[in-house]
This record gives C-alpha cells, structure tokens and sequence, in this order.
C-alpha cells in the first residue's frame, strides 16, 4: 500500500515521442502557420474590452501594461514550449504537471485551468453582451433592459446576452468539432480586421494632451494593470501546445513565438495608443462597449462604432467557443486519468463529441457569466494563467534536473535565468492583483485540492495501474519518482 | 426476384451493369436492364409528338443494345424498354413488376473517377424508393465472372443503424457473402487557439472507437443469434485527418459493396455539412448500397424474421 506521499506525488510516465496520441502527428506546421495560430488564438481575447478595465487602474501608461504582460507572458510561453516538446501529450499544462512533478501539483494545475479557461469564457461572454447592446442600439434604436443584460452587482439582474451567446457556444461545440474549426477561422479574420479599422480611424482624432498626464498611479498602477491586461495574452500557449506537429521545432518554436509575440503586441498597443490619443484616459472608466463608443466620438457618427461593434460580437464569439472547448477537453483529459467522474470522458458516437461534459461546461461558465461583474472575472482570468505559467516554468527547472537525457524538441535558451525570471515575473503581477481575487483563486484551489483528496485520489488510473502491477509481482514500489 | 439496372440513355451505363452483373451473380437472381422512355407524358393525341417518342424509344433500345453486349452468359438476364412519365417513376414501377431485389444506378456525368456521384434521378430515388439502392462510382469494372467478396455495412452508432446491420448481416448470410462492420470518423483539426493541445482531439476520437468497438460488440452478439447467420464477420474502424483518409484507413476487397444504414440519411434529403451518410458516400471508394428511409422498415424486419424463427 503506497503512502500518502507517494500517492500525492506519483508521476504519469513520459511518453516517448511517437508513443500514445502522437503516432499520427505529421510535423507540417511551418513558421509563418505557426506564427499565424499564436496571432489568431491571441488577438481579441481581451481587447475589445479590456481596455476601458485598465486605462483607469494605469492611465495613459496602460500601453507600458501591455508591454510587460507581453514580457511575462512570452517569457512563460518559451518555457511552455520546452514542456510541449519534451512531454508529448494533450491536455495542456496540467499533462505536463502530472508528467513531472505528480497527482497533486497537476490538480493544482487543473485547478487554475479550469479557472483560466471556464472564467475566460464568462468574462468574454459579458463583454460580448456590452458590444450586442450597442450594435441592437446603433441598428434598432433598441436596448435590452439594464436588468437582463448586467450582473447583479451592476444594477441588473441577470447577464442573458451572455447567457444567450454560451448556448449558441455550447450547440456549435456539440453538433461537432469539425464546423466549428471553420468558423473559428473566419472569426478569428474578423476581428483582425475590425482592429486595423480601428486604428486606422482612431488616429484621426489625435489629440496629443490626453497624454499629457501619462502615469497618474506611477509604476503600481502600471503593474496592476499588466495584471488585468495579462489575460489577453492567454492564446499564446496555443503556438507552445503545437510542438509535435511543427516542423524543425528548435528554431521554429521560439522564432514564432517571438514573430507571435512583437505582432501582437504591437497590434494591443496601437490599438491602445488609438485609443487613448482620441479619449482622455478619465472617460474610460465604466465605459462599454469601449472601442465602438471612441470611434463614435471622434467621426460624430454612428457608422464606425457599429462596424468595431458587430465585428466585435463575431469575432468574441469565437473566444468564447475555444474557452469552452478548452474546458471540456481538459475535463475530457482529467477524466481519462481518473480525476473527474467518468461522464466528462464520454463520447457521443453520433457527433464525436463530449455533448455531457459540454453542457455541464457551459451551464457552469453561464451561471458565471450570468451573475458575476467583467472586471472581477478579468482578474480571476489572470491568475489561473500566471499560476499555471508559474508551475510550467517550475517543471521545467524539475524535469531538467530529473531527466537531463530526455529528448526535448526545444530547449529553453539561458535556463535556467528565463524560467526563473518567468517565475518572478508571474509571482510579481499576482501580487498586484487585488487581494479578494488571490483569497478566492485560494478557496477554489483548496476546493479543487480537497476533491482530489477525497475523489481523485482513490480513483486515479495511474493509482490503480501501480497498485495491480504491484500485486503481481510484490515489489511494493508504488510510488513515482520524487 | 431480380436486380433491375437504371439505364440512362445517351450516358456511360457500364459502371452500373458491371455492379449490377457481379450483384446478380454473388445473390443468385435475374438482370433486368431497364431503359426508361420517359417521354411518353404529356400524352399528346398530336401526331408529331409520336414521332418524336419513336425517336426517343430508338434511343433508349440503341443504349439496351449497348447492354447486352456486356452482359455475360452465366447470369440470367433480359433489357427492358419501359414508357413513365419520369425516369424515377419509371424504374420503381419496373422494380414493383419485376419484384426487385435492388435497384442499381450508375453515376452522376460530371463525377470524379472512382468516386460516387448523385443525379438528379439517384437522388429522388433515394428519398422515394421503397428498396435499397445500389450507386455505381465513375468509371466501376469488375474482373470478368466476379462475385462480391464481402458486404460491409456502415455503422454511425445508433440504434436504427443497428437494425439496419442486422439486415444486411441477413442478406449476406444468405448469399454466403463474408460480412463486416465499419465505422469512420475524422480526426478533425482541433481549434488551435483552445491551447490543449492540437492533439487532443486524438483521444476524444480514441474514446469514440472504444463507443463503437462495445456496440459493434453488441450487434455481433446479436448476429450469433440470428437463424441464419454470416460464416465470417469482422469490424474495422477507420480514422484519419478527413473523411477520405478515414475511409481509406479500413482494406477493402475487390469486388465489395458498402452498405449504408445510417439514420443521418434523413440529412440526404438536404445535402447538408456534417451528415456522415453524405460524405461516406462521397468519400467510398466502392459502390454503396444506401437503404432509403422508406425501405428501412422492412427491411430491418428480414432480419427480425430471421431471429425469431
């Protein structure tokens, strides 16, 4: 019988590369592909709404915000890539916890992913409904009622665009993976292009003094902000998870993470400088609809307003789809491992998909949605990222020191200086978040923690595995490697 | 009963005689080559208009003599001129009189090679026939005095499916034909911006053919219990990037026929994305034998018959 540590910390063999999932993996991503997944998964989760949550916490300085979430996160995402490469399995960051550092650890991943992702999906889902009401303002003069489109710490009762565009997530998602690629491409054109728009009609009302007072809160208020803004980064893992498919991954992974990286950055902070040159950075603050209102200003017509509005109700639709996606894969993930209850695990035969799982998902991430203020889910967004960043860049520390000969398909330049800067740089934006949001990412950890303990615990496969291997040949050395 | 063959005049009929000769050998029945003579309405008392029928029955009997230069002599056989007032109608009155045992149509004129093709007759056929149909790809030949060398049917992992698996695993009981299950799907691109992986979706689809494995399991285990029952049985499921990889993924004999017992062909009526009836038929590399949704009840009960002797 294994002890408590040995169960806590029993380590998932790592696959050989080819072995489990990977056999039919091609290596046909090329960098320009690649470069365009990270651009495409990136741009548009937060900025057509993050904008009016951060220019009041930083001020004009919100452009250095983007600037250093952009750092923190691409200095993660390098570490990311090194994990992918050497541990070849689906399910995102908390496949790679269980690889290297155990059951437990990789719960307290699961933790923040499912915090990341279920959470990203409600916050976007209620930006989305901001954007909805202007464009049903613009077209029809019309405008759902104050209590059936906010929170209720918002004056509302219940969020139902929001609530409304999960549904339509959630029936995409069910009918089939396959259509919902397609239109996930499209999506993701849309809201490039609504953005260049932008741009390129927001510099025409420059004004130079709404600069003038550039960081009212100094460099806190900077931080903070990187802390909100850090989730319009998340998409960035997506160009470190295509590690097994992309061709000559050494030099590929890191140039189009970089390319990836610098692109969209720029795109945040033009955006951004758009923004604030047409806008005193006072007016943000409980602004909706943020984008769409600034054009309106400065044409003095409805047009470009309703343009950014409808571009950004697509393509949001498109985020809130792969959150949910993501979501129900990693349940799909953990419940193969023995983690969740078995109905997350299951496939309808008629469409291919989880069709439980996706619901479960989507009325969890609904009730969110429906409920809970944008700024507060903006913020919890962000620390389920930098937490899973920060275990991502630990195991890569670990599974060097662990296993120096496993193949790595990349291998993190200046280790170990880029994990560890990776961990303070993570560790540094948390702290400036505000305390609520750390006491309940807590609470949820210790929740997800305490399941596992009870549930997960008795039930992992792996557990099993090594306890009939045991009994067979009575070696009694359950547990993993520590 | 009998294996009647739609003959188009003025179009390439070999593809569907071939299929019909090798249906005819391997099941034992007769070949009736039917050329419909769909000019015969409206019926006009004018005298040109006869003429005119003449000419078009001309037609439909050179496209016959065409015919019975492929049809070999140790299938029993007979070409038929029939006058309807459609195509369509007409081959289903011929299979009623004839009493059919499958009604086969050749491809559509602009189809790729090697793959099937509806018109607009296989197409009404399908929604309005009351016995499966057989496809014929473009360009189909078969070796000279060739039987069929299995049946397979498709299964999408539903329980109408499953009825019509029983069915065909009757008729290829009963005609000595090995018989196999096969189910496909594609292992789609998943949504790269999700950040789980672009492998992920593998093991939902490894989930997905553990599903179809445990009831495919089932229906063999019914099969076991029918009176008669196939000599040889086999599953295969094919996977790969689309739907043509997925289906090519499975070995396939030569001759062999599919048959498709999908309930997505409701979606038949209206080609839409995403029935997997449609673009297993588009993607086969053999002839197909769709059930249409008013054959189906009978054609599940042959294969109730056969249990419950």
């Amino acid at each position: 019988m294994p002890t408590l540590r040995q169960q806590l910390f029993r380590v998932k063999p790592v696959p050989q590369q080819g072995e489990e999932t990977g056999s039919d993996l091609k290596r046909t991503i090329g960098l320009f592909s690649l470069t365009m997944i990270g651009v495409g998964s990136t741009i548009g989760t937060g900025i057509f709404f993050i904008l009016s949550e951060s220019v009041p916490v930083a001020g004009p300085a919100v452009i250095w915000s983007f600037v250093i979430a952009g750092l923190v996160a691409g200095l993660a995402v390098i570490c990311y890539a090194e994990l992918a490469g050497s541990v070849p399995v689906s399910g995102s960051s908390y496949s790679y916890a269980y690889a290297t550092l155990g059951e437990l650890p990789a719960m307290g991943v699961a933790a923040c992913l499912l915090l990341e992702y279920g959470v990203a999906g409600a916050a976007v889902a209620v930006g989305w409904s901001q954007y909805v009401n202007q464009l049903l303002f613009n077209l029809f003069g019309f405008e759902i009622p104050h209590a059936l489109a906010y929170a209720p710490e918002e004056g509302g009762i219940v969020n139902l665009p929001a609530i409304a565009l999960l549904a339509m997530c959630c029936f995409l998602l069910v009918r089939g993976t396959g259509e919902s690629v397609v239109i996930n491409t499209v999506m993701v054109c849309t809201k490039i292009g609504v953005l260049l728009f932008f741009v390129l009609v927001g510099v025409t009302g420059w004004n130079v003094d709404n600069f003038a007072d550039f960081a009212p809160f100094g460099f806190s208020g900077v931080v903070a902000g990187s802390g909100l803004i850090f989730f319009s980064y998340v998409g960035m893992d997506a160009v470190a998870t295509a590690g097994d498919e992309t061709k000559n991954p050494k030099k590929t992974m890191p140039r189009a993470l970089i390319s990836a990286l610098i692109i969209v950055t720029t795109v945040y902070v033009l955006v951004a400088i758009a923004a604030l040159s047409a806008q005193p950075w006072q007016e943000f603050d409980g602004q909706t609809a943020g984008l769409s209102a600034i054009l309106e200003n400065i044409v003095g017509a409805q047009w470009p307003g309703t343009i950014v509005a409808a571009g950004a109700v697509i393509s949001i639709f498109s985020v809130t789809l792969v959150s949910i996606y993501g979501q129900t894969r990693i349940l799909f993930t953990m419940s193969r491992d023995g983690m969740m209850p078995k109905l997350f695990g299951e496939v309808n035969p008629r469409t291919l998909t989880p069709v439980k799982g996706t619901i479960i998902v989507t009325v969890v991430i609904a009730i969110l949605a429906g409920f809970i203020p944008l700024n507060f889910l903006a913020e919890m967004t962000s620390i389920g990222t930098l937490v899973a960043f920060i275990v991502v860049s630990l195991a890569v520390i670990i599974l060097r020191v662990r296993e120096p000969d496993l193949e790595r398909g990349f291998k993190v330049p200046f280790y170990p200086v880029l994990p560890v800067l990776a961990i303070i740089g993570c560790l540094w934006i948390i702290s400036n978040l505000q305390i609520i949001t750390i006491v309940v990412f807590l609470i949820w950890t210790s929740v997800v923690l305490g399941l596992y303990l009870i549930f997960g615990r008795r039930s992992s496969v792996l557990g099993k595995q090594r306890a009939a291997h045991d009994s067979i040949d009575g070696t009694g050395s359950a547990g993993g490697k520590k | 009963m009998s294996i009647v063959v739609g003959i188009a005049p003025g179009q390439d009929n070999r593809p569907a005689v071939e299929l019909g000769i090798v249906l005819a050998r391997s099941y034992g029945h007769r070949l009736v080559a039917a050329a419909i003579d769909s000019a015969a309405w409206p019926m006009s008392p004018v005298l040109f208009d006869s003429e005119y029928q003449k000419k078009l029955r001309n037609v439909a009997e050179a496209a016959l003599d065409e015919v019975r230069a492929l049809l070999p002599d140790d299938i029993e056989s007979e070409c038929l001129v029939h006058s309807a007032r459609s195509s369509r109608r007409g081959l289903l009155e011929m299979c009623q009189k004839e009493n059919a045992f499958r009604l086969v149509v050749g491809p559509a004129a602009d189809g790729k090679p090697g793959r099937i093709a509806l018109g607009s007759v296989s197409t009404g056929l399908l929604h309005s026939a009351s016995l499966p149909v057989a496809l014929a790809p473009v360009g189909y030949r078969v070796a000279p005095e060739a039987r069929l060398r299995r049946l397979t049917a498709a299964y999408s992992g539903s329980s109408t499916s499953a009825g019509l698996i029983l069915g065909a695993a009757v008729v290829s009981a009963e005609s000595g034909v090995p018989f196999r299950i096969a189910s496909f799907a594609p292992r789609s691109r998943v949504i790269s911006a999700a950040g789980v992986g672009l492998d992920v979706e593998s093991s939902v689809i490894d989930e997905w053919a553990n599903v179809i494995r445990r009831d495919t399991d089932e229906i063999l285990c019914s099969i076991d219990r029918l009176q008669i029952k196939p000599g040889e049985t086999d599953v295969a499921i094919g996977t790969g990037p689309d739907w043509e990889s997925a289906l090519s993924a499975v070995q396939w004999e030569d001759p062999e026929i599919m048959m498709l017992g999908s309930s997505g062909l409701g979606a038949l009526k209206r080609v839409s994305l995403g029935s997997h009836a449609m673009r297993i038929l588009q993607h086969s590399p053999v002839p197909i034998v769709v059930v249409p949704r008013r054959a189906r009840s009978d054609y599940a009960a042959s294969a109730v018959d056969a249990a419950g002797e």
